[in-house]
């Protein structure tokens, strides 16, 4: 297998997951989009550690530092949505459009 | 072609049907369960790669933790299931514009990567890379493995305080 | 024996083998799930005053089982008429599937074991942890509000738990130095970790009982307040799938008691002309009997008590059984 073929698969699934976050108005599915673009980023970390010019874990290190602030990123904007929907009734992500409800 | 190969061409198979699934699909819980088709495919990818710490971690985090609490998130609120139509913000247009751009950004990064290839046989990696990340974590990256592990706290901390209810709400319910 | 086949170059005979073995493991899996069913039911029989299924394949009642399990497979398969069909139908395989991709990892003897992955521990927790996925939306797609109450509940559960059980077993991690399962059977040579880690141990073994839904943690299906919890709408083999993922799950949790604080199969003092399999055998049976006997003899505690006992009470014990654990660890070794 070939480098290319990782990035290029990883390229396809980060502009899945730009398109889903840029068009779709639910804000659970633009945050699991953002989910999948990191995802495609950290194949790419990890690609690289294997086939890049200098194999080493680094890449894994950094693929594990990214799972790491995904899982905060979404825990917290899950907590955001739900703050939201108490006060707005809505999950709808364009009409977050007041700072106060 | 190998047996890797084979096992690459599945997998991305599986995980590009997956993410195109979640774009397809109209029903939020569909969605949610498709890309964890696509989160179990790359775990399997980061397999093939020889890194199987991440790929545990992977199916760990992303397939068990962050799918379920997504889950938890649709069941407490609500999702009409009468705006179907009206899932995607926009009309066509708004569309056209989103795909188009999409596609020249992944056409002029996939004109850099095409051919590119570090002559890399993968061969380098070190066996037990279990181990091996866990001295750099400990060693080399020990700074950014405590501001991660302050950034979790603040997220855990952050979640709670904006997932509970107003002290006011709660005095008016 | 094992390791020759598994490092040798693949093949299509390597497949059939492979293949084989596979299926003979599903065999004994299968057998073991027959009989523990058996034995839960003389078992807790016995500790109630009763004598348990005595009818069925003579005096024991030995073919019980196996006439329960045709019966299921003749009845009718029901799926509502306002269910999610595909996911409905997919439910119990989602929630099966894992559980016998767990026990890959799992070595039974020095001979007999499939993967010998160096993220063994982790291998096991990440994969289990499909099943919730599985449960969740049997629930949800039944479309019915006890079903959905006991999915939710099976998943907060099965999550907050899965804490101090990975945080238990760091413990057995840093005394063996490898998540390796096989290398921690062999650090228990001399010491099980029963006796190197007892709160570990017992932080475990709650943890695993809660894991696996049975008394007294059995919330997500209990019959006295949700009907039966996630499956309340599954009939037939579909209720079968998710039976046998439970069983399947006990078998597997038992055996991975067994490797991380029993030793393996490993003998005990003197007696090591008797054969590891056999060891190993006994330990288990020893597991299975105890989760048993926690049914038999525990009330069902309930909900806000059995989360405050995840995160107030287990949590921080097994936090403090690491910091515990790494301090003799970094002073007396």
């Amino acid at each position: 297998m070939t480098l290319s073929a990782y990035l290029a698969l990883s390229l396809i699934l980060f502009c899945i997951g730009l398109y889903g976050a840029l068009t779709k108005r639910n804000t659970v599915i633009v945050l699991i989009c953002i989910e999948l673009m990191l995802n495609a980023v950290n194949i790419n970390f990890v690609a690289f550690a294997k086939y890049g010019p200098h194999p080493s874990v680094h890449g894994h290190v950094f693929a594990l530092f990214a799972i790491a602030v995904a899982a905060a990123e979404a825990a917290v904007g899950l907590a955001a949505l739900i703050a939201f929907y108490r006060n707005r009734k809505t999950v709808r992500v364009d009409e977050a459009n007041s700072l106060k409800h | 072609m190998s047996g890797t190969d084979i096992a690459f061409f599945l997998l991305a198979l599986a995980a590009i049907a997956g993410a195109v699934m979640m774009l397809q699909l109209t029903n939020v819980v569909h969605m949610v369960l498709s890309l964890v088709m696509t989160f179990l495919a790359i775990a399997g990818l980061y397999v093939l790669l020889s890194a199987e710490f991440v790929a545990v971690v992977q199916v760990l985090i992303y397939s068990g933790a962050i799918t379920i609490i997504m889950l938890f998130a649709i069941m407490l609120t609500r999702h009409h299931a009468d705006d179907k139509e009206r899932q995607t913000t926009g009309g066509v247009g708004h569309k056209a514009a989103a795909a188009f751009a999409v596609l020249a950004f992944g056409l002029a990064v996939y004109a850099g990567i095409r051919t590119l290839d570090f002559g890399a046989d993968g061969s380098a990696l070190p066996a037990d890379n279990a181990k091996a990340i866990g001295q750099w974590l400990y060693s080399y990256y020990t700074i950014p493995f405590e501001i991660v592990s302050v950034l979790l706290l603040v997220a855990l901390i952050g979640a709670i305080v904006l997932a509970k209810k107003d002290g006011k709400g709660a005095e008016d319910e | 024996m094992m390791e020759q086949w598994l490092e040798s170059a693949p093949s299509w005979s390597n497949i059939a083998l492979f293949f084989g073995l596979g299926a003979l493991l599903l065999a004994v899996v299968l057998a073991f799930v027959t009989y523990s069913i058996l034995a839960e039911r003389k078992v807790m029989g016995f500790m109630q005053g009763r004598i348990g299924p005595n009818q069925v394949g003579g005096r024991f009642g030995l073919l019980q089982t196996v006439a329960d399990v045709l019966k299921l497979l003749l009845k009718e398969d029901t799926i509502p008429k306002a269910a999610d069909r595909p996911l409905y139908v997919l439910a119990p395989v989602i929630a099966f599937a894992p559980s016998f991709m767990v026990l890959a990892v799992v070595p039974f003897t020095d001979a007999f074991r499939f993967a010998d992955l160096g993220v063994g521990l982790l291998y096991y927790i990440a994969v289990s942890g499909l099943t919730i996925v599985g449960v969740i939306t049997g629930g949800w797609a039944s479309n019915n509000k006890y079903a959905l109450l006991g999915g939710m509940r099976a998943a907060a559960q099965m999550i907050s738990y899965e804490i101090p059980l990975v945080m238990s077993a760091l413990g057995v991690v840093l005394l063996a130095g490898s998540m390796n399962l096989v290398d921690i059977v062999n650090a228990q040579q001399d010491v099980w970790f029963l006796f190197a880690q007892p709160l570990a141990f017992l932080i475990f073994l709650i943890a695993a009982v809660a894991e696996l839904n049975r008394t007294p943690f059995d919330l997500p299906e209990a019959e006295s307040e949700l009907v039966a919890g996630f499956h309340v709408e599954y009939s037939g083999f579909r209720w079968a799938f998710f039976m046998l993922a439970e069983y399947v799950y006990m078998f597997a949790m038992a055996a991975l008691i067994t490797v991380l604080f029993l030793g393996g199969w490993h003998p005990v003092a003197f007696l090591g002309w008797i054969p590891g399999a056999v060891w190993f055998a006994l330990k288990f049976c020893a597991v299975v009997f105890v989760f048993i006997w926690f049914r038999a003899t525990f009330p069902r505690v309930r909900a806000d008590q059995l989360m405050e006992f995840a995160w107030k009470v287990l949590l921080p014990l097994s936090l403090a059984n690491i910091v515990l654990t790494a301090v003799v660890k970094a002073w007396f070794f």
